[in-house]
């Protein structure tokens, strides 16, 4: 079996563009949500949003023909193949898989406004180019030249998780691929996405920056948050044959469906835990080994519950052991991108051996009974780090990572 | 005509120096997209441009010329 290994990450988060200002701020416990200033008269006043100026990294043109989605994808990106200093390859043997929940909402949003107030003529002809959620992966292999299998898994929650586990499948199947860029990235705070999701009760209504708890005895649904997660993924051969630097290692994926409900987890928790035990079947490792678990954490409180159930039915008594976090409390739920952010803060917490904080967390929610690393990043020896996401329509997915020792 | 031509490319993120009735909208980095969201944004202005004649504008002169016999 390939090693498959990561050699470089890019993030676009609420704490800013880049991997310095997201290191700083989730292990500093730092709190990411602020008033919206894009766009007012929405139902909440708070998220996870991004202070981001396209003209800073596209020409005017080019800004013009993407969504917001595209372009925060574009930068993550970016940042990681720097990292990773992946040039002068054969552009067949780089992938991209880059997902998105939502795909490009607000262009959408913008002309469908347009349509009906303003008229046909009025509408972008970008409009489909600029929204359909393949077109960040594609904008990705355009901008790089990149010639392998480009496309985007659409999980909604769970998809850039699912983006990373399907390049890792993809590197361990096609032996021409060497690396794929994979990650994911949303933009969906706008009034159509925070009201649909506001209307759904998915969503706080507390209207505070310290809405989102997850875990907590007041979790009452989560906040928005945008963003975007890029890592390279290669295989651990082709990595050490050009002098690059592993950051980690991925070793196992694992993903199943509740076939249950379109927005309701499986309360039974079964599912969840598969995909788990799936996940921790192809590590080749035991239950025990996994020392942290970077928590899809919603603070949603059918997530909260449901997700603490699914640990202790994979791990048992062990859960009890492993600490258990959710960085969304400090920068919000950024959907499709959340996984994809999520694991390089998990690469982050294997390389600094240090785990980032649930913040605003003050007593435990009933039925929340693990160990959520409260309000404060703590040392601890970390060798393997359980990742998991899950999407309305009942997607969970698992993906395990260790830290890289040669 | 011209200077209005120029502030609509202007206004789009595309280059204008040394702009002239032979410039080549492909060379300014106007693909076919590009040309029917500048002409969308003409229409919008009061001009018609017919469907048939959008493919036969290959330069800012041809633009000029669609544009004048109908504006």
């Amino acid at each position: 079996m390939k090693r498959i290994v990561i050699t470089g990450m890019g993030v676009v988060t609420p704490f800013g563009v880049g991997l310095s200002p997201f290191k700083e701020g989730i292990f500093s416990g730092a709190n990411g949500i602020k008033p919206i200033t894009r766009y007012s008269e929405l139902p909440v006043k708070f998220a996870g949003e991004v202070d981001f100026d396209p003209l800073q990294y596209f020409d005017k043109k080019d800004a013009k023909r993407m969504d917001r989605f595209t372009q925060f994808g574009s930068v993550a990106a970016h940042e990681a193949l720097e990292m990773a200093n992946l040039h002068e390859v054969d552009p067949y043997s780089v992938g991209v898989v880059f997902a998105s929940g939502m795909g490009g909402l607000e262009f959408l949003e913008t002309q469908i406004i347009n349509l009906y107030t303003k008229g046909q003529k009025t509408v972008s002809p970008f409009t489909v180019p600029a929204s359909i959620v393949n077109i960040a992966a594609a904008n990705i292999a355009i901008q790089n030249g990149f010639h392998g299998p480009a496309f985007a898994p659409t999980t909604a929650c769970a998809a850039s998780l699912d983006a990373i586990g399907q390049g890792f499948n993809l590197l361990q199947q096609e032996d021409d691929l060497n690396a794929v860029l994979v990650g994911g990235s949303e933009a969906s705070i706008t009034p159509l996405g925070i009201t649909s999701f506001y209307n759904m009760k998915a969503l706080s209504p507390m209207n505070e920056p310290t809405a989102s708890r997850p875990f907590d005895k007041n979790h009452s649904g989560f906040v928005m948050g945008e963003g975007a997660g890029a890592l390279v993924l290669e295989t651990l051969e082709h990595a050490l044959s050009r002098g690059a630097t592993p950051l980690a290692e991925i070793v196992g994926y694992g993903a199943t469906c509740d076939g249950y409900h379109v927005t309701a987890p499986d309360p039974s928790a079964e599912p969840q835990s598969r995909a788990i035990l799936k996940a921790l079947k192809k590590a080749n490792i035991q239950p025990e080994q996994i020392d942290y678990v970077c928590a899809h954490g919603t603070s949603t409180p059918l997530n909260d519950v449901i997700e603490t159930k699914s640990l202790k039915k994979a791990f048992g008594e062990h859960a009890y052991n492993i600490p258990v976090s959710s960085i969304k409390s400090m920068i919000g739920h950024l959907l499709g991108a959340s996984g994809a952010v999520e694991t390089v803060a998990s690469v982050l917490a294997l390389q600094e051996q240090m785990i980032p904080p649930t913040i605003n967390f003050q007593e435990p929610a009933e039925e929340c009974d693990l160990y959520y690393v409260p309000n404060k990043a703590e040392k601890r020896e970390i060798n393997y780090v359980l990742k998991e996401s899950l999407g309305f329509g009942g997607h969970n997915s698992v993906v395990v990572l260790k830290r890289y020792e040669g | 005509m011209m200077e209005m031509i120029k502030g609509l490319l202007e206004e789009n993120g595309y280059p204008t120096e040394n702009l002239t009735e032979e410039t080549t909208f492909e060379s300014l980095g106007v693909d076919s997209l590009g040309l029917v969201d500048l002409t969308l944004s003409l229409e919008q202005k009061g001009y018609s441009i017919p469907e048939e004649k959008l493919s036969e504008i290959k330069t800012v002169g041809d633009l000029m010329r669609v544009l004048g016999g109908n504006a």
